[in-house]
């Protein structure tokens, strides 16, 4: 079990005392953090961490899920695609249907006595038309990108988002004109969980042995859900034009998440777009596949998220916190991740990837200081511990509204 | 040394980020939300800007400087921006007055109104401070260089930056008050407040703090 102490060697002692002060302040507060899986997707990944390291900060910190049937996760995962842009009709039977999930899923919650509720994403945004507040806190967490919902959604689901106390925000340019406070919160990785600590070269050996992958040319790897947004046809397509430059492998390494319909659907695209090429590998990895993901991670030369909407992009943030020059969409939080040639390089079409890629395959020292700066960058602003505090600062500014500066 | 000396009691600051929803997509929109614009959030992208930049990631030491470089490629606009010194005046609302000024004659010369590509709007923003102690105290000078040397960055703003704006009349920092107050001053004081922080990082100041009170000009 990893420990908050455990952090010490990694960010510096004060970073860890300025946790247990801030956590003195909110300590026994009963807080609910709600979502709709366990499996799978960045949300339940950063919860999976952070709940117990709040718990060991004597916050009385719980997680509880969501349960909806296939026809609830298509409407929800259609109003994630819509709350990201796409123009979707929901009718009025689905937005009964959502609410009525939402309504079962009440019952079975016990959120009433919550000091704080979080609801993360739209999937349980509809919870809250279900309780007396009672003095509790309600705060919506968005990990999406919602810088251009599509309107009508975006006007139907303000309604539930009008009784809630404050939002939070990846980005800034996620955020809307809203009544209530909104707050900055950039998601993050644990530097010590199976994802992203350090493997040895025989552990990374032996992931490519199993998956049939040679180290002896460069490596370009994606790893992202099968998700039209992150663009893995674009991918192959920016591999494709390194390809006819440089002899390269590209690595397309997928999870799922249970509440993703679509994913099969994409992967065909994919595998479709890929076929007859021994040096592309599509590989399906299991949400348990943690080591394999890291190992790909730490052998590839150049990491690639070819992402045309994103949410923040920890596969980015990981990636970088291994030393790797990332070459990302210019989408969502990969621009706040990624400074042009000092931390990886932005890019907006396949062309451009592939003159990037192109770009770091040719010039190791260049690619060797991105991957240290891109290191740094992370450890100070995208680590778990920084996660945390912004958190615990949020519980002590709930307790304190209209206050722009708190005394403690 | 005076006969008794005060301890300096090092304190910690959290900021945390609030988006006002308002954002900017071309210079005349900016103007007009920063004239409308409260205080607390003038403060932010002016002041607190030092907490979010390394020196290596930005050229410019506040918010709307680097907007104006790598959104509107305006590199004049920016070198305008972030060429006053925001402490010189005890009045955030009159800094921003003086911003105003600069980009109405800025833009009064420019033949049309400069936008930026879609994805680099100025995304208006305040913040919340959370002033939390610290165990780090320090009796004697010594103990005080020591200190310096392991308070975190949000120490270092809170005591060295965001201080200036508290002590309204002097616009001085926590540390050279405190030696100022509690021993004969030596020059250390006086070279101290020479420094130029507005154009440099945390770490930057840091290593000129630490640098004055290693010389051995400067008696301990």
């Amino acid at each position: 079990m990893i420990k908050i102490a455990d952090y010490k060697k990694i960010v510096g002692e004060d970073k860890i005392e300025q946790l247990r002060r801030l956590a003195s302040l909110s300590r026994g507060k009963k807080v609910v953090m709600v979502n709709s899986t366990k499996d799978g997707g960045g949300v339940a990944e950063i919860l999976t961490r952070l709940v117990p390291l709040m718990r060991e900060l004597k916050i009385d910190c719980s997680w509880k899920t969501i349960k909806g049937d296939p026809t609830f996760f298509n409407i929800t995962k259609s109003m994630h695609n819509a709350m990201q842009g796409k123009k979707i009709s929901f009718s009025p039977e689905m937005l009964k249907y959502y609410r009525e999930v939402a309504r079962k899923n009440a019952e079975e919650l016990d959120l009433g006595s919550a000091d704080i509720v979080v609801i993360h994403d739209p999937q349980p945004l509809a919870l809250i038309d279900f309780y007396k507040k009672n003095g509790a806190k309600w705060v919506w967490r968005c990990h999406i990108d919602t810088s251009k919902p599509d309107l009508s959604l975006w006007k139907h689901l303000k309604k539930y988002l009008l009784g809630y106390d404050a939002s939070i925000y990846s980005i800034a340019k996620f955020s809307r004109l809203l009544a209530h406070p909104q707050y900055l919160i950039a998601p993050s990785i644990d530097p010590l969980s199976d994802k992203n600590r350090n493997l040895s070269q025989k552990e990374i050996g032996k992931v490519l042995s199993t998956f049939g992958i040679k180290k002896d040319k460069p490596i370009i790897t994606q790893v992202s859900r099968f998700d039209r947004f992150k663009d893995p046809l674009g991918a192959i397509e920016a591999y494709r034009m390194v390809k006819k430059e440089m002899d390269v492998s590209l690595v397309l390494a997928g999870g799922t998440a249970s509440d993703d319909p679509e994913g099969e659907e994409v992967l065909k695209k994919v595998r479709e777009k890929a076929e007859g090429d021994p040096d592309i590998h599509i590989l399906l990895l299991s949400p348990k596949s943690d080591i394999e993901i890291n190992a790909l991670q730490r052998a590839s030369d150049v990491v690639l998220q070819k992402s045309i909407k994103e949410g923040f992009g920890l596969v980015v943030t990981e990636a970088m916190w291994k030393r790797k020059p990332v070459v990302g969409g210019a989408a969502g939080g990969i621009t706040i991740q990624i400074q042009n040639h000092i931390t990886g390089f932005l890019v907006y079409s396949p062309e451009g990837a592939a003159y990037r890629i192109r770009y770091l395959l040719n010039r190791q020292k260049i690619k060797d200081k991105i991957g240290e700066d891109a290191k740094e960058y992370v450890r100070e602003n995208f680590l778990i511990t920084r996660h945390l505090r912004d958190y615990l600062s949020l519980f002590c500014i709930l307790e304190n509204a209209k206050k722009n500066i708190i005394y403690v | 040394m005076k006969n008794k000396v005060e301890k300096f009691v090092f304190r910690d600051c959290v900021v945390l980020i609030s988006p006002t929803g308002q954002r900017a997509q071309n210079l005349r929109e900016f103007l007009n939300i920063l004239q409308q614009s409260k205080e607390k959030v003038v403060f932010h992208h002016l002041y607190q800007s030092h907490l979010k930049y390394k020196a290596k990631i930005r050229d410019y030491p506040n918010d709307f400087a680097n907007w104006a470089a790598d959104a509107l490629e305006d590199q004049a606009l920016a070198e305008k921006l972030a060429s006053f010194d925001p402490y010189d005046s005890p009045s955030v609302l009159d800094t921003k007055e003086m911003i105003v000024e600069i980009i109405e004659e800025h833009l009064w010369d420019l033949p049309t109104v400069p936008w930026v590509r879609p994805g680099f709007e100025f995304y208006f923003s305040s913040a919340t401070t959370i002033i939390l102690p610290t165990k780090i105290e320090a009796k004697t000078l010594s103990q005080f260089k020591k200190a310096l040397k392991i308070i975190p960055d949000t120490s270092l703003y809170y005591h060295f930056y965001e201080a200036r704006k508290r002590h309204k009349e002097k616009l001085h920092d926590d540390f050279s008050v405190w030696i100022e107050t509690n021993f004969f001053p030596n020059g250390i004081v006086d070279k101290i407040r020479e420094i130029d922080f507005y154009f440099f990082s945390l770490d930057e100041v840091r290593n000129k703090l630490i640098g004055i009170l290693d010389d051995k000009n400067s008696r301990l």
